[in-house]
């Protein structure tokens, strides 16, 4: 509660929002049979264009390596192995999806 | 009556009870806005310390800061602020409590000039002003005066007949009466402040959009991803190298060079870039914040100008010209002449009020019923 | 009476003003005063220890679905001096990119915004990650459930 008055108060009030906190977040599910699509954001409603994706095996083998589109999305096929979604804003900026979690 | 005469008559209804039954918390709200807008100067006016000395070369800022470092323990600088020549540079610094402080150095002698600590009167009455202390709830009855504010404004409009005429023709008759006067006041005040109230109402209903929004959810956005210094970036050293002031701020200077300083952020975390914002001299509307990173000097990113999403533009825009902070202290006159006036015009609203409107509520409801009657 | 009342209910409004008298005291004292219960604990992360503060209230859900918890490391003066950051993560991070969530504010309190899994079995571990300037990691581990908040869920 008290970090939203913050935020806010901040956001609107104190600087140009340039200065605001706020966190990444990401989603990913199949759109068909082979292909996963994940979308990136901020929770202040900022996209997230040109942001880092990658998709890592169990064993930290960078499967895809990628960055999200104009559309803040980034498409790809279903590894056969397990892996985990990495959004990756910069250091501590970071989204972990797990393989089991996309349907 | 006649008909016209009649809706005219609604009309004058309308505008008296859109601001009569709350025309205290309006009066309020309009009085701590017009002090939220001069705060830095009421502060100014009451705090010798905050005073700069006046003309001479600035020192280095490094100097500043190593002044303000002296004098306050353990005090770690967060962020230099400039907000004119007339003020003293304050430099706000953590200390080991978890809170800050505030450190008013001048900037041409390079000595601190007193020491505040807590929430700063400015800091309040924007509180007072913008959320009556308590949010969510302050803020949503604060953002929603918008609302009887615009309406006032429209019925206003339409009830004072040939308002234009108070532009080139202002008359206030002080001599006939508290009703004439106030009434007089009312109108002339009403229509030289037609584009303030337009201003504040527009600019006031935005930040009720905001919340709004905010709290269903869908938070409006527009920002750009963070920017971060990679780790790979980082020195490998055993104690945090020391950042030059000076030359983030010559950095700054050398990819907006026409910018007013307003602000350094230094971050205490390393993956954190150091902050610069200043207005450059086309769109004081639009500031600029250059992100610097603290330790190799080399600007990350640039935000400026027109060069924002349209969402993040206007939040800026609406922001500026509600608070009247864009142009210096010219335009926070003028705002603070105007708010002053506004709050002038809720407290004539009620006299007039008072004086005039129930009597006139109640000879509307008996013509109604009288005509009602007679078409029944 | 009641014509006490016709005169002086619309300035009822007057009574508004009374509402910020209640935070008034909170918002001079020299330290804010927490509007909630708070949890704290001091943790020990190789040479440092660092205070880690929540409130105790339950997660809040955001825009996204997600399950977002605010930490809040607090420091010892001179160890900003050696640290490069602090970072949390519910569960072990398993490389050098997931230490998980940034703290970020000033040299002796900053916030971080922790995002926890959906379904929480109770045996998860809060992991704190301080990294020096020097590129070496020292971990601290709680239990999630002891500095969770509300429920504990």
């Amino acid at each position: 509660m008290i970090c939203r008055v913050l935020l806010l108060t901040v956001a609107v009030f104190l600087f140009a929002p340039a200065a605001e906190a706020h966190y990444p977040v990401c989603k990913c599910r199949m759109i068909d049979a082979g292909i996963v699509k994940c979308t990136g954001g901020f929770s202040d409603g900022s996209k997230a264009p040109g942001v880092v994706l990658d998709v890592i095996s169990y064993d930290e083998q960078v499967l895809v390596k990628g960055r999200l589109g104009s559309d803040s999305t980034l498409s790809f096929p279903r590894p056969d192995q397990d892996f985990y979604v990495l959004f990756d804003a910069g250091p501590g900026q970071t989204v972990e999806i797990e393989h089991d979690s996309i349907k | 009556m006649s008909d016209a005469k009649s809706r005219t008559r609604l009309w004058f209804l309308w505008h008296s009870w859109l601001a009569m039954p709350i025309w205290a918390f309006l009066f309020f709200v309009c009085l701590t806005g017009s002090i939220a807008v001069f705060s830095h100067e009421i502060m100014w006016l009451f705090n010798p310390a905050m005073r700069a000395s006046g003309d001479g070369p600035a020192m280095p800022v490094k100097a500043l800061v190593a002044a303000a470092e002296a004098a306050v323990p353990d005090g770690r600088v967060s962020s230099v602020s400039w907000g004119g020549s007339h003020i003293a540079v304050e430099i706000r610094m953590d200390v080991p409590d978890g809170t800050s402080v505030s450190a008013w150095v001048d900037p041409v002698r390079g000595v601190v000039q007193g020491i505040s600590s807590g929430a700063s009167f400015q800091r309040f009455f924007r509180a007072l002003h913008g959320w009556l202390l308590i949010y969510p709830i302050g803020w949503y009855a604060v953002s929603l005066l918008g609302i009887p504010l615009l309406g006032a404004l429209i019925t206003g409009l339409v009830v004072y007949k040939r308002f234009w005429r108070s532009f080139y023709r202002p008359r206030i008759r002080f001599s006939q009466g508290a009703r004439v006067m106030w009434g007089d006041l009312h109108r002339v005040g009403g229509t030289w402040s037609i584009w303030f109230l337009a201003l504040m109402s527009v600019t006031g209903l935005w930040f009720l959009v905001t919340v709004v929004l905010w709290d269903l959810g869908m938070p409006l956005g527009g920002g750009k991803p963070p920017v971060l210094v990679a780790r790979a970036d980082l020195p490998v050293v055993e104690t945090a190298p020391r950042s030059d002031l000076d030359a983030i701020l010559a950095a700054a200077f050398a990819a907006v060079p026409d910018m007013r300083l307003r602000r350094v952020i230094l971050p205490a975390v390393a993956f954190v870039p150091a902050e610069v914002s200043g207005s450059s001299g086309q769109a004081p509307l639009l500031p600029d914040t250059i992100q610097v990173n603290p330790l190799t000097y080399q600007v990350m990113d640039v935000s400026g100008g027109f060069d924002r999403s349209p969402v993040h533009l206007t939040s800026i825009v609406m922001r500026a010209l509600h608070t009247g902070d864009f142009g210096g202290l010219p335009v926070k006159l003028v705002w603070f002449a105007f708010g002053l006036l506004l709050t002038l015009l809720v407290f004539s609203g009620m006299m007039i009020w008072t004086k005039r409107t129930l009597r006139a509520t109640a000879e509307w409801r008996r013509t109604r019923a009288a005509k009602e009657t007679s078409h029944a | 009476m009641r014509n006490l009342w016709l005169r002086g209910k619309f300035h009822l409004s007057a009574l508004v003003i009374l509402v910020p008298l209640p935070f008034l005291p909170a918002y001079f004292a020299d330290k804010p005063l927490p509007h909630v219960a708070e949890i704290h604990r001091q943790v020990v992360a190789g040479p440092f220890s660092l205070g880690l503060v929540t409130e105790d209230q339950p997660p809040d859900r955001g825009a996204w679905g997600e399950r977002i918890k605010e930490y809040t490391v607090t420091f010892r003066p001179g160890d900003m001096d050696t640290i490069r950051g602090v970072f949390l993560r519910v569960g072990k991070p398993r490389s050098l990119r997931t230490l998980g969530a940034l703290a970020e504010g000033g040299a002796y309190e900053q916030h971080a915004d922790v995002m926890l899994p959906d379904e929480l079995s109770g045996s998860e571990d809060l992991w704190l990650t301080v990294e020096t300037w020097n590129g070496t990691l020292h971990q601290a581990v709680v239990p999630l459930r002891e500095i969770l908040g509300g429920s504990g869920k």
